[in-house]
């Protein structure tokens, strides 16, 4: 069971072998790899719900329908409503209701933030 | 105990360190390459959008669908409107077959998001937008 001292050495026990490069290194790869695709995941989350958001308020000018749209997405991708922080300008009707305006939204989430826009 | 570990019946000896290693890189390797393939995906969406809005935009620009106007107005709407995420979109196509259609291509650069030697190559993806206006 004594650990080989001698990196090229054939001697040692294989399960120190197995525990030290399958725990210690493939832990940190997990660990890494779950935090990034959970990223990734949010980002795709938030590109989705923006994209489709400034779709509905170009459907349906009306800020409380887009608001009521951005919150069942939210839901829709498993997250919080509060964690979202999204932000409807428009140019040059600011109100974002008359027609001919080009509608932006940006959305954030963390550090994250997507951001779509289209004209009404 | 070691000897029951190291020496098997077909006489495989070796160090279990390399394997270790090799696997460890493997599993780093794949990792990398589900979110490079993400990123790709994500920024296809993006572009999408853009050529998509840059389509309507043009359409709404134009009172009589031409293929001198589109390009312009296109063009128009991506000196605007700054692109997030997307980096060196450039226009390929703006034009109408039937006069009530308007598509828009753009393309543009993708890196991987983490810019190391062996995956450094750009790609260019591209993407595409309709907009019809009714009769």
């Amino acid at each position: 069971m004594k650990p080989s001292t001698n990196f090229l050495s054939d001697r040692g026990s294989a399960i120190v072998d197995f525990i030290g490069f399958g725990v210690l290194l493939q832990i940190p790869i997990l660990m890494f790899s779950t935090f990034a695709m959970s990223l990734q995941h949010q980002q795709f989350a938030i590109e989705a719900i923006a994209r489709h958001a400034i779709r509905a308020h170009v459907l349906l000018p009306d800020n409380s329908s887009t608001t009521r749209v951005v919150s069942e997405l939210a839901s829709d991708f498993g997250l919080k409503e509060s964690d979202l922080v999204w932000k409807l300008s428009c140019n040059p009707d600011p109100k974002c209701l008359a027609p001919g305006s080009i509608a932006h939204l940006q959305i954030k989430l963390g550090g994250l933030s997507a951001e779509a826009m289209q004209g009404i | 105990m070691r000897k029951q570990c190291r020496v098997s019946s077909s006489d495989e000896l070796g160090s279990m360190a390399p394997l270790g290693i090799g696997l460890s890189l493997l599993s780093l390797m794949t990792t990398l390459i589900i979110l490079a393939a993400g990123s790709v995906y994500l920024s296809e969406r993006r572009l999408t959008s853009v050529a998509e809005s840059s389509a309507l935009y043009a359409l709404s620009r134009s009172d009589e669908i031409s293929n001198q106007s589109l390009p312009r107005y296109s063009g128009e709407f991506l000196e605007m409107h700054p692109l997030k995420g997307l980096q060196q979109v450039s226009l390929i196509e703006a034009s109408s077959n039937d006069g009530l259609t308007v598509r828009v291509r753009l393309c543009s650069l993708w890196r991987p998001i983490f810019d190391v030697y062996i995956f450094s190559d750009v790609g260019m993806i591209c993407a595409e937008g309709l907009a019809r206006r009714g009769k």
